[in-house]
C-alpha cells in the first residue's frame, strides 16, 4: 500500500489522470507542475489555486510504522520496542519553485486535521501498543497552491506561536487533542513519539495487548528515575523556556522555540511521499527504557534527537543536518 | 500597611515589627467582611440559574482573585466539589483529585511522592490545597502556571508522570459524566446558556471554583491574633511565633503574609528572588545541582540560575502535611528546622551526596542559625497552632457522594 501512488497532485479542473499526463509531458524529472484550474493557457490563477496533497509515511527504518509491530535493533543499545504514540503538528507548508522561491500551500479547512496553516499528522490507530490513541489516522496534508512548477517542499514541525499558547480547552480541532496538550510548559507537544521497550526481564511483552491504558505500568517505589517508567522512552518536542501568562493578556515568548524547518529539495507530490523515520531520529539514543527527551536544552538525551530533527539545541533555532525526514 | 492589605492583594511582612503591624491592619481593615466560623454555603438560586457566591472569609483575609471568565457561583462550586471527588475523572476509573488531596491531611496525601492512577510514582509530593485560591502560581515550581483552570489540565492529561491518566480518554470521560443523573442537572445549572455544558473547559472551571473555596484561616493562631482569644495560643507557641518572625530564623521572608507563603500577589516584598527559592536541600556537584528529576523552576524556565528553586508553600495546616519539601525528603517538622538551622542539608553517601549548605545557588535567607531544643519545640508549637480543624473537617469540602453512590 505504501508504494501505491495514492497521493498525487490533482488540479481542481483536471482529473488526476489528466494531471499525470500533463506532468509527464511537461515536467522534467526534478520538478512538479501544478496545472491551473480550468485554465489551459498556462496563466497562473492564484485566486483559487490547484489542489495538492502531500503524503506522509511513518517509518521505523525500512519498516512502516504500525501499532501492532515490534521493532528491533534501535538506538545505541539495539533495543527491541513497541511504539505507543506517533503524532506531530506541521505548519507553514511551502512548495519550492525551481528558482528557490517559496509558495505557501493553503490548507483545506476540514474542521478535523487542519486549522489555519496547521495540520496534525496522526499515525497511530489505537490498536496494539497504542492504547491511548484515537482510531482515526491522518497521513496527509491537503490544500491548494497557485499553479506553477515546483521541485521541493518545506514545512515547519510545530505550531506558530499564536496558536501554541492559547486555552487548550477552547481550541478547535486539531488543537483539541489532549494527548498533545503540554500545559506545564505552556503549549503543545509539537511531536510525540513514545516507545516502550520489550524486554524479557520486565514482562513488557504484553504491551501490545493490554487495552487498559497505562494500567500495567507498575513501576513500584524506586523503580522510577529521571527517565520515568523504566521501559519507556518519550520524545516530546515543544517550545521551552517560555514566559508570559496569556490568560491575563500577556504575550508568551519562548527562549527556545524548537521549531525545525524541514527542507526536502527533491519532492514531487505526485510521485513522492515524505517519510518520517523513528529509527533515524533515535539512532544515537539509548531507547531501551527509562529515558525521555522533553525538549530541555540541558537534557543530554535531547542532544542527538535535536540534531536529527534539524535543531540547534543551544538556541532552539533550525539547523542543517536533519535526518528524520526524507523523500521516497 | 492597610494599602497593602486591600482585597486580593497579599503582602508579606518585611520584618517582625512589620508583621505585627500587618496583623493589626488585617484586623482593622477587613473585619466586617468576615465571620468567626464557617457557615453553610448559599443554596442554588430559586430559578436554577447562577446565584452569587458568598466567600464568608476569615478575619483579615482578602478576596481571592477570580478570572473574569470564570466567576464564582454556588452552583459551580457544588459541581466542582462533586467532580473533585469523582473517580470518573481518571482514565481507569480508580482516581479522583481527592485521591492525592485528602481533606483530613489539608488536601495532601501523606506520601513523600504521590502515586498516580496507574501506580506511577510522581517525582514530587502532592501540594496542600489550603488557600490555593491565593497562590500566585500553582504546583511546586512553575511560573507559567498562573490559574487553577490551567493547572487542572496537568493532573488530568499529563503523561510524564501519569496522574489522573485522562489523555486519550477525554471523550469517554465526558460520556460517563453525561450519564450521571446529578450531572445532568448540575452541569446545565452551573453553566446556563452554554450550548454544551459537558466539556473539559467546564470541568476545569468548576473544579477551580471549588478549589477557590478551600480557605483556611480559623486556626488557634488566627483566633489569638485576630479573634481576640488570648488563650488560644500557648506561651510556647507565642515564643515560637516570635522566633518565626525573627531575623535570626528568617522563616517569614518566604513564609510571610497572612497565608505564610510569598507565592502570592504582593507588592514590596523583601525578596529579590521573587517567589521561588533554593533551600539548599541538594548540592550534587558543588555547583548547586539538584537531582535530575527535580530541578525546580529550571525545568520550566531552562535558566540554570533557577536550579533547585521551588515555591514556598503555605504553612497553614503544615503540621498535618508531612512529609515535607517538594520531594518529601524530610519526614518531620523538627528535621525541617534542623535543615534550616544547618543552612542546608548534607547528604553523605549515595547518588544525591553533597553539602547543600555550600550550594552557590541557595537562597540568601538559608544561612543557618543556632537554636536550642526548647526553642525548636516552641517554633513547632507555633506551626501546630496554624492547624485549622474547622478546615480539615468542614462538610462543605467533604466528599459529597453518599455511601454506595460513590462513582
Amino acid at each position: 500500500m505504501r508504494r501505491a501512488p495514492l497521493f498525487s497532485v490533482a488540479s481542481i479542473a483536471f482529473s488526476a489522470a489528466m494531471a499525470a499526463i500533463l506532468c509527464s509531458s511537461a515536467c522534467s524529472d526534478d520538478k512538479t507542475s501544478v496545472a491551473p484550474p480550468g485554465n489551459d493557457s498556462g496563466t497562473p490563477d492564484t485566486s483559487t489555486g490547484s489542489s495538492v496533497t502531500l503524503a506522509f509515511e511513518a517509518r521505523v527504518g525500512s519498516e512502516p510504522f504500525k501499532c501492532t509491530s515490534t521493532y528491533s535493533k534501535l538506538g545505541t543499545t539495539k533495543a527491541t520496542l513497541n511504539i505507543t504514540d506517533f503524532k506531530l503538528f506541521v505548519y507553514d507548508v511551502r512548495l519550492v519553485g525551481k528558482d528557490g522561491t517559496e509558495t505557501p500551500v493553503s490548507l483545506t479547512q476540514d474542521q478535523k486535521w487542519q486549522y489555519q496553516n496547521v495540520a496534525l499528522l496522526d499515525f497511530e490507530d489505537r490498536t496494539g501498543s497504542c492504547r491511548n490513541g484515537t482510531t482515526d489516522t491522518n497521513t496527509k496534508i491537503t490544500g491548494t497552491v497557485p499553479p506553477g512548477e515546483y521541485r521541493g517542499v518545506r514545512f515547519r514541525l510545530g505550531l506558530p506561536p499564536a496558536l501554541n499558547h492559547g486555552n487548550a480547552t477552547l481550541a478547535p480541532a486539531p488543537l483539541n487533542d489532549e494527548e498533545l496538550f503540554w500545559t506545564w510548559a505552556s503549549g503543545y507537544k509539537f511531536l510525540r513519539i513514545d516507545s516502550r521497550a520489550v524486554r524479557d526481564d520486565a514482562g513488557a511483552g504484553d504491551a501490545g495487548t493490554d487495552d487498559a491504558g497505562h494500567g500495567d505500568m507498575d513501576a513500584g517505589d524506586g523503580g522510577m528515575n529521571h527517565g520515568g517508567n523504566p521501559l519507556t522512552f518519550f520524545v516530546h518536542l515543544g517550545s521551552a523556556g517560555c514566559k508570559g501568562e496569556p490568560q491575563v493578556g500577556e504575550k508568551v515568548t519562548c527562549t527556545y522555540r524548537n521549531v525545525p524547518d524541514i527542507d526536502l529539495p527533491a519532492f514531487d507530490p505526485a510521485k513522492n511521499k515524505i517519510v518520517l523515520d523513528y529509527a533515524a531520529l533515535v539512532s544515537e539514543n539509548d531507547v531501551s527504557g527509562g529515558g525521555m527527551c522533553m525538549s530541555s536544552p540541558t537534557e543530554p538525551r535531547c542532544v542527538p534527537i535535536f540534531k536529527h530533527l534539524g535543531l540547534d539545541i543551544a538556541t532552539g533555532n533550525p539547523a542543517p543536518g536533519q535526518t528524520t525526514f526524507r523523500v521516497e | 500597611m492597610k494599602r497593602l492589605l486591600a482585597p486580593s492583594v497579599v503582602t508579606i511582612a518585611a520584618s517582625a515589627s512589620l508583621a505585627i503591624a500587618a496583623t493589626a491592619a488585617m484586623v482593622a481593615g477587613c473585619g466586617d467582611s468576615s465571620k468567626a466560623s464557617p457557615d453553610p454555603p448559599p443554596g442554588p438560586g430559586p430559578d436554577g440559574g447562577t446565584s452569587a457566591f458568598e466567600w464568608r472569609l476569615p478575619v483579615g483575609f482578602p478576596t481571592p482573585k477570580v478570572p473574569n471568565d470564570n466567576p464564582m457561583t454556588a452552583e459551580k462550586v457544588d459541581l466542582g466539589r462533586h467532580l473533585f471527588y469523582d473517580t470518573r475523572l481518571s482514565g481507569n476509573g480508580t482516581f479522583s483529585c481527592a485521591s492525592c488531596h485528602e481533606q483530613g491531611k489539608a488536601f495532601t496525601d501523606g506520601l513523600a511522592r504521590s502515586k498516580g492512577s496507574t501506580g506511577e510514582l510522581h517525582p514530587r509530593g502532592s501540594m496542600s490545597l489550603t488557600n490555593v485560591g491565593y497562590a500566585k502560581t500553582l504546583t511546586w515550581a512553575n511560573d507559567l502556571m498562573g490559574t487553577l483552570e490551567k493547572q487542572a489540565l496537568v493532573p488530568m492529561f499529563g503523561e510524564a508522570p501519569i496522574e489522573l491518566g485522562l489523555a486519550g480518554h477525554q471523550a469517554e470521560m465526558l460520556e460517563k459524566l453525561r450519564k450521571e443523573p446529578y450531572y445532568q442537572t448540575a452541569f446545565p445549572r452551573a453553566f446556563p446558556g452554554t450550548d454544551e455544558p459537558f466539556a473539559t473547559l467546564r470541568i476545569v472551571e468548576a473544579l477551580s471554583a471549588f478549589q477557590r473555596t478551600l480557605i483556611s484561616g480559623r486556626s488557634p493562631y488566627d483566633k489569638w491574633a485576630f479573634g481576640g482569644e488570648k488563650n488560644a495560643l500557648s506561651d510556647s507557641a507565642k515564643r515560637g511565633r516570635d522566633l518565626f518572625f525573627s531575623e535570626t530564623l528568617e522563616c517569614f521572608h518566604c513564609h510571610g503574609g497572612f497565608n505564610f507563603s510569598d507565592s502570592s500577589t504582593h507588592t514590596g516584598g523583601p525578596s529579590s528572588e521573587g517567589q521561588f527559592h533554593n533551600t539548599a536541600l541538594y548540592n550534587l556537584d558543588g555547583k548547586g545541582a539538584y537531582p535530575a528529576d527535580n530541578r525546580g523552576l529550571m525545568d520550566v524556565s531552562t535558566n540554570p540560575a533557577d536550579m533547585g528553586r521551588f515555591k514556598a508553600p503555605t504553612l497553614r495546616n503544615i503540621a498535618v502535611t508531612a512529609p515535607y519539601m517538594h520531594d518529601g525528603s524530610i519526614a518531620t517538622l523538627e528535621e525541617v528546622l534542623d535543615h534550616y538551622a544547618a543552612g542546608g542539608r548534607t547528604i553523605k553517601t549515595g547518588p544525591n551526596a553533597g553539602d547543600g549548605s555550600k550550594s552557590p545557588l541557595k537562597s540568601e535567607f538559608v544561612i543557618g542559625f543556632v537554636i536550642s531544643d526548647e526553642q525548636k519545640r516552641d517554633v513547632i508549637h507555633f506551626l501546630e497552632s496554624l492547624t485549622d480543624n474547622d478546615f480539615l473537617t468542614d462538610p462543605r469540602f467533604a466528599n459529597p457522594w453518599t455511601a454506595g453512590r460513590t462513582p
